[in-house]
């Protein structure tokens, strides 16, 4: 996880905001040659060590160095109503969590906040900021966001949300799919004793039989989202896709593929199943006269 | 040390409640009701249907319940049901599968009716004449599914929160004793961490069922601007300090609320507000309040002038 953590200013957005100070984020302009983000994240368990990444943006620079800006990161679990700020002075740092706080896999929004009151006089050439800020006088608050990073999840792939589990009255070689909605969406692939045991070798006669059997899982797995999740709800409150970060994720991540939306008219659960695991065509063999 | 309780099956509970949202008026919406009717018919139906997660049986209440009790608790059963599970933890509290296990557990050791989850709150009908008039009563055709469908809503609301239809909120919010838990988790957070007198912040969190929805749903929405815990208890403190136990302020209306946290929403825009200390937030929250009450004065003394009704956004 690295590269696809950092944005740039001249990154689009849906969103245009504007600030009574200049703020590096994607579709703002204030920084015009300005990147920030994340270039490392290392996860263990209760804990992400991540590293910062800040260029083309020397009055925030400054303002780090001066000890007037501090780099921070937001750990969030909304469902549980657990939301804490990790500061820090240095650009690598670890941030920490007790498990029995999160209620769902936790979001991070890295940024870079004022750490002191401070009124700066703006110069473009000096700051790194749009000639629009030229001359200016600000005043950056306590908490002023001065840096915006991409929220982000530690699992939103579609094999992260699913799971395997045993039900050992399936006749062999039989499953079925169900979907959990505690802790975050996820799917729960449940198979019988002798299929679990042969998709988890990946090797061999079983490696093609994971395969054939993951595309037909994930067919299952599209076909509840279409059945189950198709409703959106008149607001982001009652829209249950919006309300459940990994839905969310999982629909950016299946339209980023290419893969569609299951919310479509025209989404087939088998055609973006075969798309992510297709089946292995057999060579033909050459004719012989 | 986190104790670790029963917890409904979760793909079973999750496809329980998907297949008695799917279909108003359904034959199974119609079983569900039948069965919430009779204590023994309703355990049975669960027991079958959804299995259970292992884990110690959680604690019990030492009391029967009352239908009313369980519809609008009092203050002294929020704080009850808080001391009962004092070590729970944010992460199962926040979970139906807990809380559902949980009323089940009541229900079959009698403390409480399976149908007291289909009662509406107030003074409306009791959980099972409502059962009765939406099985029985003489409405047909679509108006008779959809009073059926917003029965077993009820139901699953009561029992365990509906994220599906009503979001993170639900649980907080719908599940009865899921809602007595998180205000008395408030009131206990408030009192031995901050100092607030914890009668005020149990008064204040029951001002009424719209009130205490109105700040959960702000606290846990996914965008949410108090959902770090120092401006909760920052909000929360103010909002204590002004409202008084009968004295009647414009912060007790809900829709007062709704603006003071757009006011703070505006704000948090552009501050990570969660960088500020408990004392400093109080102050900043103190003072949007003291903004938005002199412009209602001023609004209220504008429109006596003119002799009208004055309206506030």
């Amino acid at each position: 996880m690295s590269g696809e953590l950092i944005s740039r200013a001249s990154d689009a957005s849906d969103s245009v905001r504007a600030f009574p100070w200049p703020v590096l984020e994607p579709g703002n302009g204030s920084f015009p040659e300005g990147e920030y983000g994340l270039e490392e994240a290392k996860s263990s368990k209760g804990a992400l060590e991540i590293t910062h990444h800040l260029a083309g943006a020397p009055l925030i620079e400054r303002l780090l160095q001066e000890g007037k800006a501090k780099y921070a990161c937001v750990v969030s679990s909304p469902v549980s109503s657990y939301r804490e700020l990790h500061l820090s002075p240095i650009k690598t740092h670890t941030i920490e969590w007790k498990r029995d706080d999160l209620g769902e896999p936790p979001l991070f929004t890295p940024m870079i906040l004022c750490a002191r009151e401070c009124t700066l006089s703006l110069d473009s050439a000096a700051d790194g900021v749009s000639a629009a800020w030229d001359g200016m006088d600000v005043r950056i608050t306590e908490g002023a966001r001065l840096a915006i990073g991409t929220v982000f999840r530690l699992k939103s792939s579609l094999l992260q949300l699913l799971s395997f589990r045993e039900d050992p009255e399936l006749p062999s070689g039989t499953f079925y799919a169900e979907t959990s909605s505690e802790g975050g969406f996820s799917f729960v692939v449940y198979t019988s004793s002798d299929l679990l045991k042969q998709i988890q070798i990946r090797s061999g006669p079983s490696y093609e039989l994971r395969r054939r059997f993951m595309t037909n899982a994930v067919t299952a797995c599209f076909a509840l989202l279409q059945r189950d999740y198709i409703e959106r709800g008149k607001d982001a409150e009652e829209d249950e896709i919006s309300q459940d970060r990994n839905l969310e994720l999982l629909m950016e991540h299946l339209e980023r593929e290419g893969l569609g939306n299951w919310t479509d008219e025209n989404f087939r659960p088998e055609e973006a199943a075969s798309k992510l695991y297709p089946y292995h065509m057999l060579q033909e063999e050459d004719d012989d006269d | 040390m986190t104790e670790h309780f029963q917890e409904f099956e979760d793909t079973a509970y999750t496809h329980l409640r998907r297949g008695l949202l799917r279909g108003k008026g359904s034959s199974f919406q119609k079983k569900f009701l039948e069965v919430a009717r009779d204590d023994q018919e309703f355990i049975d139906f669960m027991e079958k249907q959804v299995g259970m997660k292992p884990g110690a049986k959680p604690p019990l209440c030492s009391e029967q319940i009352t239908e009313s009790t369980f519809k609008d608790s009092t203050e002294d059963f929020d704080r009850f049901i808080f001391e009962l599970l004092p070590r729970l933890s944010p992460r199962v509290a926040c979970r139906s599968t807990f809380w559902g296990a949980f009323t089940l557990h009541h229900i079959r050791k009698g403390r409480l009716h399976a149908s007291f989850l289909a009662a509406n709150g107030g003074g409306q009908a009791k959980g099972a004449e409502r059962i009765d008039w939406v099985l029985n009563g003489d409405t047909k055709g679509e108006a008779k599914n959809k009073e059926i469908d917003g029965c077993v809503r009820t139901v699953l609301r009561r029992m365990s929160g509906l994220q599906e239809a009503r979001g993170n909120r639900s649980v907080y919010s719908d599940c009865a004793f899921g809602r007595a838990w998180w205000r008395g988790k408030f009131a206990q957070r408030l009192h031995e961490k901050r100092g607030v007198d914890y009668d005020s912040v149990a008064r204040l969190l029951r001002i009424n069922k719209s009130y205490w929805e109105r700040l959960i749903t702000i606290i846990v929405s996914r965008n949410s601007v108090v959902g770090s815990t120092v401006v909760q208890d920052a909000l929360i403190a103010v909002l204590c300090d002004r409202t008084k136990a009968g004295e009647k302020t414009p912060l007790e209306e809900p829709g007062k609320l709704d603006t003071l946290t757009r006011n703070l929403s505006a704000l948090s825009a552009s501050r990570e507000l969660g960088a500020l200390e408990f004392k400093e937030l109080r102050a900043l929250i103190d003072r949007i309040a003291n903004r938005q009450l002199e412009r209602l004065e001023r609004l209220k003394g504008r429109s006596e002038a003119e002799g009208g009704e004055s309206h506030e956004q």
